[in-house]
């Protein structure tokens, strides 16, 4: 394994990686400032939402691997404003307080008992960005699994480093107005991509 | 009230991020679908169910309505065919016209190149497969019309533009609209390709290009369709064709270790450029590195390009060069007669000219565009 190889996925996540918090910071931000938490349990919700964006390119980059060649752009477009449309549903849930969000170190009960955070990274991982798409096309053309796994993580890595100030926006939820008004921002966020989903599922 | 205000601050970020990112969504699938903002590409005729069939290239694509064709470039949109890549450039350089490499059109000056997005072959060993492998939209580009470009290349001293990069046929419309363009206001117009094209866009192509690279990347055709997803017969037609019509000519080959570059292989390739094309024709042997899909292959042995020189010269070629490698005779154009130094590159650049419009000291005259 060459240094190029290492290069290359961290200088793409680093030039990607700005595009891939704006595209995450209208559902996170509310998830991260709905709520008072510890600034440790803020780090630990927003690895969980890495991690279920890492989840979702994974089982897209597998997929591309696994067909050998790109997706249909048609499909992608569905399955695109799929997530849009469930990730609105899943926001609103969290914020209604429907989903709750697992313990660490303790089960919580109740039907909707499900790692939140999780699922909604996993859902953005799905809306797939084009640089992002073109690395898992060279990935799996490079047919070796272990230099597959090095250059996700490192693009992961580089790419999160962007996502580190979101820690802070956590520590904004200490006063009562801030939180309403994070809930309201992820209610509008939500109708807003749950409308957007619709109409272009619709129009396809 | 301090505290309202961040509220609301980050109330309007995170609406404001939520529709920039709806419309950045918007505008690219609005210029992808709506006709009326897009270029009818030519060359492609209606086909049944909604298909068309498109005639540029030897793939000679059945199209289905909203799908692309192989070069990833033209779309059938409700059964007209468009060039989704008209207008959008993916990479433009100003570059010493040696590195495309032209060695016997306009030595030493600059030339305005560009790129866009796709490609009708699929070779394993792209150096370029960012773009070449690309959709539009799947990375950035910028609107440049013909106009544009031409007015880019003016300002920036080159003497010619060159669609390169990627394969530029597949952009043929952008290609062409810029060559007449180009051609009105005293620039040259060169093109870097793989000579896959139909016979008759590259008859019209031709009229308004002064030099074609093509490259010919190998003498047979197993490794055309199993490496590129071409043809050798289609490309060397369109060698002879690109003759035919005057246009100045430079072949380049990339010798692959164990797949193009065994002796004779080599001379059989050198042997119908003589024969076919003529022993004046520039011949460019180019050292492979690792890339792409063929990561697994090493580096061409310098020793290879050396071996395939003298043999092509053997077979009577009178220019032959050698490329990525420090072979200061490979890069060094000869009169062939007496054999004096004629130019002496280093890398892209020149840094010995002894020819004056073309003729060595000894009167000899060497074919190609100098001036």
């Amino acid at each position: 394994m060459n240094t190029t190889f290492l290069i290359q996925p961290l200088i793409a996540g680093l030039s990607v990686g700005a595009f891939c918090l704006a595209h995450c910071f209208p559902f996170m931000a509310p998830l991260v400032a709905a709520e008072e938490r510890p600034l440790r349990n803020n780090i630990f919700l927003i690895l969980e939402f890495l991690t279920g964006r890492l989840l979702g390119y994974l089982c897209f980059g597998l997929l591309a691997g696994y067909l050998g060649e790109r997706f249909d752009s048609r499909w992608l477009s569905i399955a695109t404003n799929l997530s849009f449309v469930f990730l609105s549903v899943v926001l609103v849930f969290y914020l209604l307080g429907l989903i709750k969000e697992k313990g660490l170190f303790c089960r919580t009960s109740g039907f909707f008992r499900t790692q939140s955070p999780l699922l909604m990274g996993f859902l953005m991982g799905i809306n797939l960005c084009p640089p992002f798409l073109l690395s898992v096309i060279y990935v799996f053309s490079q047919k070796s699994a272990l230099y597959g796994m090095v250059y996700f993580a490192l693009f992961f890595l580089a790419s999160s480093v962007y996502f580190l100030p979101m820690i802070f926006i956590g520590m904004l939820a200490s006063t009562r107005d801030f939180r309403k008004i994070a809930r309201w921002s992820g209610f509008l966020t939500a109708f807003l991509f749950f409308s957007y989903g619709i109409y272009s599922l619709l129009r396809m | 009230m301090a505290k309202k205000i961040i509220a609301f601050l980050f109330l309007m970020v995170v609406l404001g991020s939520a529709f920039f990112y709806i419309a950045r969504r918007e505008k690219a699938a609005f210029s992808q679908s709506n006709p009326s903002s897009l270029k009818e590409a030519s060359y492609y005729h209606p086909a049944a169910n909604g298909r068309v069939r498109c005639d540029l290239c030897p793939n000679l694509c059945s199209i289905a309505d909203q799908r692309f064709g192989a070069c990833k470039a033209r779309k059938n949109i409700g059964g007209k065919l468009y060039a989704m890549n008209f207008g959008q450039v993916a990479a433009f350089h100003v570059d010493p016209i040696e590195k495309k490499p032209f060695f016997h059109f306009l030595p030493g000056s600059k030339v305005f190149s560009v790129g866009t997005t796709g490609c009708n072959m699929r070779c394993l060993f792209c150096q370029n497969w960012e773009i070449s492998q690309a959709f539009p939209g799947d990375v950035a580009t910028r609107p440049a019309s013909p106009e544009q470009l031409v007015e880019e290349a003016l300002r920036s001293g080159s003497r010619s533009i060159a669609f390169t990069y990627n394969e530029p046929v597949i952009a043929y419309e952008y290609m062409l609209e810029t060559a007449r363009i180009a051609k009105a206001k005293g620039l040259r117009m060169a093109v870097v390709s793989s000579g896959f094209i139909e016979e008759e866009p590259l008859r019209e192509l031709l009229k308004y290009v002064d030099a074609y690279k093509v490259d010919l990347k190998a003498f047979n055709d197993g490794f055309y369709r199993q490496l590129t997803g071409g043809d050798l017969e289609s490309v060397l037609g369109t060698l002879k064709i690109i003759r035919e019509n005057g246009v100045w000519l430079e072949i380049v080959t990339l010798l692959i270790p164990g797949e193009n570059d065994s002796p004779e292989e080599v001379r059989a390739l050198a042997r119908w450029i003589r024969e076919n094309l003529g022993p004046e024709v520039p011949l460019h042997f180019s050292r492979f590195f690792p890339q792409y899909k063929l990561k697994n292959l090493p580096p061409t042995p310098p020793e290879t390009l050396v071996m395939a020189r003298k043999i092509a010269m053997e077979e009577g070629l009178l220019f032959v060069y050698t490329g990525n490698v420090a072979y200061p005779e490979g890069e060094t154009t000869y009169c062939p007669a007496s054999g004096q130094t004629a130019i002496a590159r280093q890398g892209h650049f020149i840094i010995q000219n002894n020819l004056k419009n073309g003729v060595c000291p000894d009167e000899e005259k060497i074919p190609g565009i100098w001036n």
